[in-house]
Order: C-alpha cells, then sequence, then structure tokens
C-alpha cells in the first residue's frame, strides 16, 4: 500500500492496537462491588445528619422546661389577700366608690347580694326611717 | 426514557441499588474502559481510572438529575476522570500533558497489552500532536464510533464545532501518517 494514500475515510479502520488482560472483565465488576461499601462506609450516622435539629430540640426542651421553675422563682412572693387589696383600694387609691361600683360586673354583684343579704326587719327599719327611700322604689 | 429513569429509581433506592449496579458494571465496563484507555494509553492505568469512574458514579447517582442521558453522563464522568488523570500524572513527572502522552506511546512498544502494528503505533504517534479536544472528538469518533449528538452531550461542545475539530484532526493525522 502506497503511504501516500492513507485517507482515513476510504482506508481500512485502523484499531487501536490496545489489548485487555484475558478474563479482566470477568471479576471486574465483583472487584468494584466489594471496593463500594468500603468507599462508601461514609455513611453518615443520624446523630451527624441531624445535628442541628437535636440540639435545636434539646435547647428548646431545656427552656421549656425551666420555664415553671423560672416563674416559680420569680413568683414566690405571697399573693396579697383580698382584705388587703380592698383596704388598699379604699384607702390609698384615687378610685372613688362609685367608680368601683360602676366596674363591678352582675356576677360580682351576685356574689355581693349572698354575703350582704338585708335582713327582713333592717330593709323596714331603713323604710321607716329613711322616707325618701320609698319614693325611689314606688318610682 | 421511562426505563432510563426506572433504572435511575433501582439505582437510588439502597434495597435494589446492588442488583441495579452490577447491571450498570456489565453494561459499562467495556465501553468506558476503552474510552479510558484512549486517553492514559496504559492498561494499569486505566483500571485505576475505570475503578474511579465507578466509584464516583456510585457516590454521585443521586445527583443524577436526567437533564441527560445515563450514558453520557458516565462518558463525561470518564472523560474527566481521565483527562484528570493524565494531567496529575504530568504534574507528578514535572513534564507537559504532551510530553507525557508521548513518553506513553514510546514506551507502546514494549508493553504487553499494546499489539499494535506499524501504522497503529504511527497512529497514536499522530494523536500526541493534536490539541486536547480535537484528540478526544477523534477517538469518541473514530475509534469509538459515536454520534457527534453523543460526543456534544458528553463534552458539552456544538455539533458543528465537533464536526470542525473531527475534520482538522484527520487532515492532521492524515498529513502525518502520510509524511513519516
Amino acid at each position: 500500500m502506497d503511504m501516500k494514500e492513507i485517507n482515513l475515510e476510504t482506508n481500512k479502520k485502523i484499531t487501536t492496537g490496545f489489548q485487555i488482560p484475558e478474563g479482566y472483565f470477568d471479576d471486574f465488576s465483583e472487584k468494584i462491588l466489594k471496593e463500594l461499601p468500603q468507599k462508601e462506609t461514609k455513611t453518615i450516622s443520624f446523630y451527624a445528619r441531624n445535628k442541628m435539629l437535636i440540639y435545636t430540640a434539646a435547647a428548646v426542651l431545656v427552656v421549656t422546661l425551666s420555664l415553671p421553675l423560672a416563674y416559680q422563682l420569680e413568683g414566690n412572693h405571697e399573693q396579697p389577700s383580698a382584705a388587703e387589696i380592698e383596704n388598699y383600694l379604699t384607702q390609698q387609691s384615687p378610685i372613688s366608690e362609685d367608680e368601683i361600683v360602676n366596674l363591678l360586673e352582675q356576677e360580682d354583684i351576685n356574689k355581693l347580694k349572698i354575703t350582704n343579704s338585708i335582713s327582713k326587719a333592717d330593709l323596714e327599719e331603713e323604710l321607716y326611717l329613711n322616707t325618701e327611700l320609698e319614693k325611689y322604689i314606688t318610682n | 426514557m421511562q426505563e432510563e429513569k426506572n433504572f435511575i429509581k433501582e439505582l437510588i433506592d439502597p434495597r435494589t441499588q446492588n442488583t441495579a449496579f452490577q447491571k450498570l458494571l456489565r453494561e459499562y465496563q467495556k465501553p468506558l474502559y476503552q474510552i479510558i484507555r484512549n486517553i492514559v494509553i496504559d492498561h494499569d492505568d486505566a483500571h485505576d481510572v475505570l475503578q474511579n469512574t465507578f466509584i464516583k458514579v456510585f457516590q454521585n447517582i443521586t445527583k443524577f438529575k436526567g437533564d441527560s442521558k445515563l450514558f453520557s453522563w458516565l462518558y463525561r464522568i470518564a472523560t474527566n476522570e481521565a483527562i484528570t488523570f493524565i494531567n496529575n500524572k504530568a504534574k507528578r513527572s514535572k513534564l507537559t500533558s504532551t510530553e507525557l502522552q508521548s513518553k506513553l506511546v514510546d514506551n507502546l512498544q514494549s508493553d504487553v497489552y499494546f499489539e499494535g502494528d506499524e501504522i497503529q503505533l504511527k497512529l497514536q504517534k499522530a494523536l500526541v500532536i493534536l490539541p486536547e479536544k480535537q484528540q478526544l472528538v477523534f477517538k469518541m469518533k473514530y475509534f469509538e464510533e459515536l454520534k457527534y449528538e453523543e460526543i456534544s452531550e458528553i463534552l458539552g461542545t456544538s455539533v458543528g464545532a465537533l464536526k470542525a475539530s473531527y475534520f482538522h484532526a484527520v487532515k492532521k493525522i492524515e498529513e502525518y501518517l502520510n509524511s513519516n
């Protein structure tokens, strides 16, 4: 063959000439598969994968659990009794009696009725002594 | 295409992964070896690169988005691994990539896994003088007989540019073969 006439498109194909060892591919996939788990042992543990989540959950838990304790420590002083509040309001507060009456709800009035129920005799005596009241009632 | 999607799902699912990977190895070990060997020339090096390629494929299969075909994705990894290997080897030997390739081709005559005749050896020598891209295109098109569209997907170069590269490569090689 004349060397000057080499044409890659028309001439017989020139192969690479590379040889592969006999049986090379027979066990290649097995070797690779054995190799894979070792290379893949970088499996991320549950802890590592969820580290941030675990830390966040722990932080939330600590805060939640310490809230009642903090509340208890903070609010450890004794609550004033109802009588003390009443006394304070009458003596110290600039709020007038009328204003307090206006703030009373129906429920509070009912309670007052029970505790301060007026006997019939007292009522009659009051009506007898205070004639003007009769006018209010009849009106 | 649906078949390929299912196959990728099998490769990702831990329950089917092993069997699917065996299938992938059986199907692609030979063509990927060829493409790698054409670049790195030496069989032992080709073996190392092929092994690394499959390990990389296994580790990154979850990142495969299916934008390209599985075939081109695998070829792309193999090609990149082979080029990186050659560049690193050249760097370690304090040689340029071309100098290293010349050395590797010179060693072919004594290589037990090379049984090429004079013209085959000459073709290997001619390839060394080509720029990297032209070498790749020529090896993929002439030796592996891949279609331009396939090479385009692997190398991310337009078909037109590939055709031009191949044309120049063929001309230079013919010139070399006919003048030496």
